[in-house]
């Protein structure tokens, strides 16, 4: 018979460098509840890619009963990480640490195909470097100015490029070089103030979403706040957390931490929710390091998106009216990663004139997932899709998101049905009611 | 066979008259008991190959096909009285021969009572009402016997006793072989014993009671009843043939030819009772219905009883019961009527419009005469073909075994009937029960 | 078997990204609800359509290859679990509504489909499904057909058997056959009716035909804060002593409410020994009227404090509440046992005051939840298996409830289903004649024994092969005492 008791604990798949903690394993009860809110096990009908199956299996190779093959492998990055399982736990399971750890574990111990290897190195190498990211959209805006774009499109030649060709397609349009001014060091607090924040300019925001940022500063100095922007503050490691590339990872919270440490600010803003996510957590990340362990539960302690900021007190100044009909997408790292769901909207509701209509399953992942719609666009495009079919139901003329990866998924899918809706970042439309024009 | 029972318990020969089946005459009746004698008597049948017909007070003996053979008539009447009843609990055991009647006076004392409300209700007996699964009006609200039963103990073919179920309000211990038994007519075993769950009875019951210039016109109504927050615990439609006789009964005036629809509402608190009868009335005056009226106390209670235990005389009839989806229970009246007046026979309809059963009463100027089999055997097939569009059936209720000889009184599909057989076939191997009555002559 | 032909067969029948065969997958499958089990399918299978169930099953049939369906993997008796290993055959990937007819008040869905989205689909007609088990975020309905579920709502509007009207069911020889349909009373025997409930042993049904209801147009729910269990149990019995039917009736104990609280904060008062939620629904007169006398009947057992949710959202995070418990154990315990005990409703005092003797008995801390308005208990046991020993205690402590809620007149299982764990309960309840013919109903669906294999019939009836090894010596322990 095949009833089997509980085995024995034996050799572990993990090694040791923070493996995913065996405490946290235990908090779950098997209950199943996450089930029907995990995107991949509705798309995909298999335990295997949801919560309480990755998580099954984690512990299953944590206690040595199964191997990282791969199975286990494909299982663990079909992951979104949306984290949609955490709101819906009532047992408050840590899965997005348990995913992390556990991809940590893939990166070290799995051999992937040498070309799977490159294509992900090559994205998270470029977005994860304000460098390198500054001279391929450098580049990028000079393709796509110079008409060069259309030619290739046209040309079919993307086809030739496989992956990197999807990539090409989820291009926004990039700002001029000559109107994508970096920020001054400090921007000084209007009226009263409030306190001394210092501003992530994240890296895919500050080149594709530069408008975001100088809203961001403008919005927070109208209420109160001077915003302390460090020249020599890099990526923020969201990106690679996600992928699993811990110890890169471990090196950019270091540093953005010694950055805003230097600053000397009373909090730390963030407009991007996979960035102001994983800042909120880098107590976890570098929780076994002893000179840091302690300065980044300070640190993470500090960290708020910008609009719970702005949603806890009244706005200053004068708003006007903008008569638009928006609609407000729930990026999975800010409903679910951070819990913030109700200040967007506040913000929102705020505006005059502005109709606010809500989303269905509005915190339902929209694909976009940090790089998993470059690394699964099959899959990514079935939870775009099916947002975009939302989107149209409200009727809405504008979508407002607080991530950056969820607005470039967005338009792109808007643009691809030939929808007249713009995507943009709740701070952009305060900024457009203070100053009565559209950016 | 005295041994079993008792030399008093048995009757044969002239006595046992009162008892045929479809006209067939036992070689003999026996009144168990104990669940023991009935145990004893049917171990002893089974091992005498004897034929075994159930019985309570007789009020559905025509249900059914003709047996094909009757050797043994079991009355159940001595197995009554209550088992067990917690009142605080709201559950109560009864042997199966007991009158619903007296289970319900039983329960009323407390101010309960068992949602089951059938034709005959002052006469039936439990086992009886289980075993032909017998529904009425309250239906809508509690639900039929499979809602209400518990738990239930059985004599199966062989003389074994068995129970299935449990003495609570919820339970999922083993199969739900309640199910089985309830409906199944006496041929996988006879149900001596059930236990109810059984609710509280509303302190207040009044009915509005409309009266409607055609079946078509309560369609809309009646939709909008259902459609609406509204929690009546009966709906029901009567034909101007049973208004008329119902009325008549209750003490009621009715206009002629009018349709009957009742709304009947309860609940702990009056005014609870009254805010939904205005509703009602508002829902059957915007119909164009003539004007509700409020029936209450002994008039309510006349009403429903003449309506539960609607008949057309006391002459021969014939009853047929169909069930169809809610939006066809006024067409299928409709249909009643029109195959009724083309067969010059007389229609009493009464019918369940919420839950989609109605019974249709028929009767002719010589019930017995060929034109009247011939009449009642099209009527059947009419409405059956309508039923089955409907997604329902129509079974034939009541009838003398000259018209049953001509109709088939189930109608279950061909393709249905291999799996039916099934069950009788582990339970029930050698025929011993009821054989030929049920379904597919099962 | 020849697993790599079967499983290409299978592949045949319902492509390749349905099919798995590897165990380190399948490992995923070992287990449901109640962690104790664990049994690994050969090959778990994911069909799309009823014609795919048959065809799966065919190849079973023939091959004799025992199977089971499973749903959302929620249940909690070991019911969806390969006891003789074999093909699994996961349902989740049939979850549409197919039909809904509101005047009809019907719906027909595949029994894939998450329990709360039909009820979803329904809402914006002012309709709804009434069987809500606890889980109903994430269990099936097809689990719920085959559990016969419960929920809180039952005390009014009865179990999942009270609103199924028919079924599609493909038998387990492969043949896609009807019961029952969209009207009452269909011919012959009630074979929907004894099929719900039959814990996946009849058949796999692939398409349900439920009845749907109008949302009530008024709904109250109260909560009271109690001192002591007994004065909510008292509570309990006079407020359906007075003739009031509510919608629901539910309690808490202080372990709970201190999950409870930590998982989902529903605002229910840290230092409360028990809490009832009662719930009115129906007609606004009626609902209203029903209000005031059930405040009086908790004032009259002494309640510290009574709540009426105020609006929607105060009523819904209550409800989340209760419905959260058992999956926020998380927060207090690693792991739980939970029972699923009935008891008449009178005898809830003495229960509860048993369970709390055998907690200290034991030392093993217990968290009561459960359906007061029909005496339908859920201990759940908190235990860690780290510990040596504290998962058979935890089994044997179990068993102490069961029987003794047996020998108040109740029963073994109120909604769980039997199982695979409570499978040699049995005999507490039913005699060797009582189980020959629930074994006789069980050949009618499947002569052959190959569908869902080991459950119910307790192991002695399958020629005394034993049960699971914990469970097994908990029980003979506890019967031997007896």
């Amino acid at each position: 018979m095949a009833v089997q008791p509980t085995g024995k604990i034996t050799a572990s798949a993990f090694d040791q460098i923070d493996p995913p903690d065996a405490e946290l394993q235990l908090d779950c009860v098997h209950c199943g509840f996450c089930l029907p809110t995990c995107p991949t096990y509705l798309v995909l009908g298999n335990e295997m890619d949801s919560p309480r199956g990755r998580i099954y299996l984690i512990r299953a190779a944590s206690e040595g009963k199964i191997g990282i093959s791969d199975n286990f492998v494909r299982h663990m990055n079909l992951c979104l990480l949306c984290r949609a399982c955490e709101t819906a736990c009532p047992s408050g399971v840590k899965f997005g640490f348990l995913m992390e750890s556990a991809r940590g574990q893939i990166e070290r111990h799995y051999q992937y195909s040498a070309a799977d290897r490159r294509f992900k190195h090559l994205i998270l190498r470029t977005f994860t470097d304000p460098r390198r990211l500054r001279a391929v959209t450098g580049l990028l805006s000079f393709y796509q100015r110079s008409g060069l774009q259309k030619l290739v499109r046209a040309s079919g030649t993307l086809r030739l490029f496989g992956r990197l060709g999807k990539m090409e397609a989820l291009l926004p349009a990039i700002p001029d070089k000559r109107r994508r001014k970096d920020l001054p060091e400090v921007v000084p607090a209007k009226g009263e103030k409030r306190g001394r924040v210092g501003l992530l300019v994240g890296c895919v925001q500050r080149f594709f979403f530069a408008d975001v940022n100088s809203a961001t500063a403008r919005v927070l100095s109208e209420n109160g706040y001077d915003v302390v922007v460090p020249r020599d503050q890099g990526c923020c490691g969201s990106l690679l957390v996600h992928e699993g590339e811990r110890e890169q990872a471990k090196a950019l919270a270091r540093r953005t931490i010694d950055v805003f440490e230097r600053a000397h600010v009373d909090l730390v803003v963030v407009n991007a929710a996979g960035c102001g996510s994983v800042m909120k957590e880098y107590w976890e990340l570098l929780h076994t390091e002893p000179a840091y362990a302690q300065r980044a539960e300070t640190f993470s302690k500090k960290v708020r998106d910008v609009s719970q900021l702005l949603a806890q007190a009244p706005l200053n100044g004068r708003l006007r009216a903008l008569k638009r009909v928006v609609t407000y997408h729930d990026a999975c790292h800010l409903a679910h990663g951070q819990k913030v769901r109700q200040e967007p909207r506040t913000i929102l509701k705020a505006i005059p004139g502005l109709q606010f209509v809500e989303l269905r399953e509005s915190d339902d992942c929209c694909g976009s997932a940090g790089i998993y719609n470059l690394l699964y666009p099959e899959l990514a495009r079935q939870f775009l899709d099916r947002k975009i079919e939302r989107i149209k139901e409200t009727g809405a003329e504008v979508v407002v998101s607080g991530n950056p990866g969820c607005s470039l998924q967005i338009e792109k899918g808007l643009k691809e049905r030939g929808l007249n809706v713009r995507v943009v970042h709740p701070v952009e439309l305060l900024d457009w009611s203070y100053h009565g024009t559209e950016g | 066979m005295s041994d079993l029972v008792g030399a008093d318990h048995i009757v044969a020969g002239p006595g046992a008259a009162r008892y045929v089946v479809d006209s067939k005459l036992a070689r003999a009746v026996v009144f168990p008991g104990s669940v023991e004698e009935v145990s004893t008597t049917m171990a002893f049948a089974s091992a005498e190959g004897l034929k075994v017909v159930p019985r309570g007070s007789g009020t559905k003996m025509a249900l059914g096909g003709i047996p094909d053979r009757v050797d043994l008539v079991v009355v159940l009447s001595r197995l009554n009285g209550v088992v067990d009843y917690e009142p605080a609990d709201m559950t109560a055991t009864f042997r199966a021969g007991s009158l619903l009647k007296e289970a319900q006076a039983v329960l009323g004392r407390n101010g309960q009572f068992i949602g089951l409300d059938p034709p005959y209700a002052d006469l039936a007996t439990l086992g009886g009402i289980l075993a032909t699964n017998s529904s009425g009006p309250r239906r809508l609200r509690y639900g039929a016997s499979r809602d209400l039963v518990i738990a239930i103990r059985v004599v199966h073919a062989d003389g074994k006793v068995t129970k299935g179920g449990a003495k609570v309000v919820k339970n999922v211990t083993g199969y739900d072989m309640n199910k089985l038994y309830i409906g199944s007519l006496g041929t996988l075993g006879i149900i001596v014993e059930a236990t109810f769950r059984l609710h509280p009875m509303p302190a207040v019951e009044r009915t509005c009671l409309a009266s409607l210039d055609s079946v078509d016109a309560a369609r809309d109504v009646v939709a909008r009843i259902l459609d609406s927050p509204l929690v009546p615990f009966a709906v029901e439609l009567l034909n101007p043939e049973a208004s008329r006789r119902v009325a008549e009964q209750a003490g009621l005036p009715w206009p002629k030819a009018r349709c009957g629809l009742a709304v009947a509402i309860g609940s702990i608190r009056p005014e609870a009772v009254d805010a939904q009868l205005e509703t009602v009335r508002r829902l059957c005056r915007e119909a164009g219905a003539a004007e509700g009226h409020v029936l209450d106390g002994q008039v309510h209670d006349a009403f429903w009883r003449a309506t539960r235990d609607f008949a057309l005389g006391d002459g021969l009839q014939v009853v047929l019961k169909a069930s169809v989806l809610l939006t066809k229970v006024a067409d299928a009246v409709r249909v009643g009527e029109e195959v009724a007046a083309k067969q010059g026979l007389r229609l009493g309809v009464v019918s369940e419009a919420g839950s989609g059963i109605i019974r249709y009463h028929l009767t002719g100027e010589a019930a017995s005469d060929e034109r009247f089999r011939q009449g009642v055997a099209e009527a059947v097939n009419r409405l059956r073909a309508f039923a089955q569009e409907a997604e329902g059936n129509v079974v034939v209720l009541d009838a003398p075994p000259e018209v049953k000889s001509r109709v088939d009184v189930w109608g279950l599909a061909e393709k249905a009937l291999p799996f039916m057989r099934r069950p009788k076939a582990e339970f029930d191997p050698q025929r011993i029960l009821n054989p030929g009555r049920f379904v597919g002559g099962i | 078997m020849d697993k790599e032909r079967i499983a290409r067969e299978l592949i045949g029948i319902v492509g390749s990204d349905g099919v798995a065969t590897d165990p380190g997958e399948l490992r995923v499958y070992e287990t449901d609800g109640l962690t104790i089990f664990k049994a690994m399918p050969d090959i778990v299978v994911l069909p799309r359509s009823a014609e795919q169930v048959a065809g799966v099953v065919k190849v079973c049939h023939r091959e004799r290859i025992p199977f089971v369906a499973r749903g959302a993997g929620t249940g909690l008796s070991g019911g969806a679990l390969p006891v003789d290993g074999g093909i699994l055959i996961g349902l989740n990937r049939m979850n549409r509504v197919l039909d809904i007819d509101y005047e009809n008040q019907r719906a027909v869905v595949e029994p894939g489909l998450v329990n709360v989205w039909l009820t979803n689909a329904l809402a914006p007609r002012g309709y709804y499904y009434s069987p809500d088990p606890a889980s109903q975020t994430a269990c099936s309905i097809g689990g719920n057909v085959a559990e016969n579920s419960g929920g809180p709502r039952t005390p009014k509007y009865g179990v999942t058997t009270n609103h199924v009207l028919g079924l599609e069911v493909v038998l387990p020889d492969g043949d896609i056959v009807n019961f029952g349909g969209r009207t009452l009373d269909p011919l012959g025997y009630d074979l929907t009716g004894i099929f719900v409930g039959s814990e996946g042993t009849f058949g796999i049904a692939t398409k349900v035909i439920v009845r749907i209801m109008r949302t009530p147009e008024a709904v109250k729910t109260l909560m009271g804060v109690f001192e002591t269990i007994e004065d909510a149990s008292n509570t309990v019995s006079e407020i359906v002593g007075q003739g009031i039917v509510p919608a629901a009736i539910e309690m808490m104990d202080n372990n709970s409410i201190q999950a409870v609280e930590k998982g989902v904060a529903a605002g229910y008062p840290l230092d409360a020994v028990a809490v009832l939620l009662v719930e009115v629904d129906g007609p606004k007169e009626e609902v209203e009227a029903l209000v005031g006398p059930i405040i009086e009947v908790c004032k009259a057992n002494h309640v510290r404090e009574v709540r009426v949710a105020k609006d929607e959202n105060e009523r819904l995070l209550l409800w989340k509440g209760r419905k959260a418990a058992f999956a926020a154990m998380g927060q207090i315990s690693p792991e739980y046992y939970v029972q699923d005990s009935v008891i008449p409703r009178t005898k809830l005092p003495p229960v509860m005051k048993l369970i709390g003797e055998l907690s200290q008995k034991y030392g093993l801390r217990v968290a009561n939840v459960f359906h007061a308005g029909d005496g339908n208990l859920h201990p759940l046991i908190l235990y860690n298996s780290a510990n040596e020993g504290e998962l058979r205690k935890a089994e044997e402590m179990g068993a102490e409830i069961v029987k003794a809620c047996v020998e108040m007149g109740g029963s073994l299982t109120g909604e769980h289903g039997i199982g695979l764990e409570k499978r040699d309960f049995m005999p507490l309840m039913f005699n060797d004649d009582d189980l020959e013919a629930m074994r006789k109903i069980k050949k009618v669906f499947d002569p052959d024994g190959l569908l869902n294999p080991g459950k119910i019939f307790p192991a002695a009836m399958r020629g005394g092969e034993v049960g699971p090894a914990g469970q097994r010596e908990a029980l003979d322990k506890v019967l031997r005492r007896a």
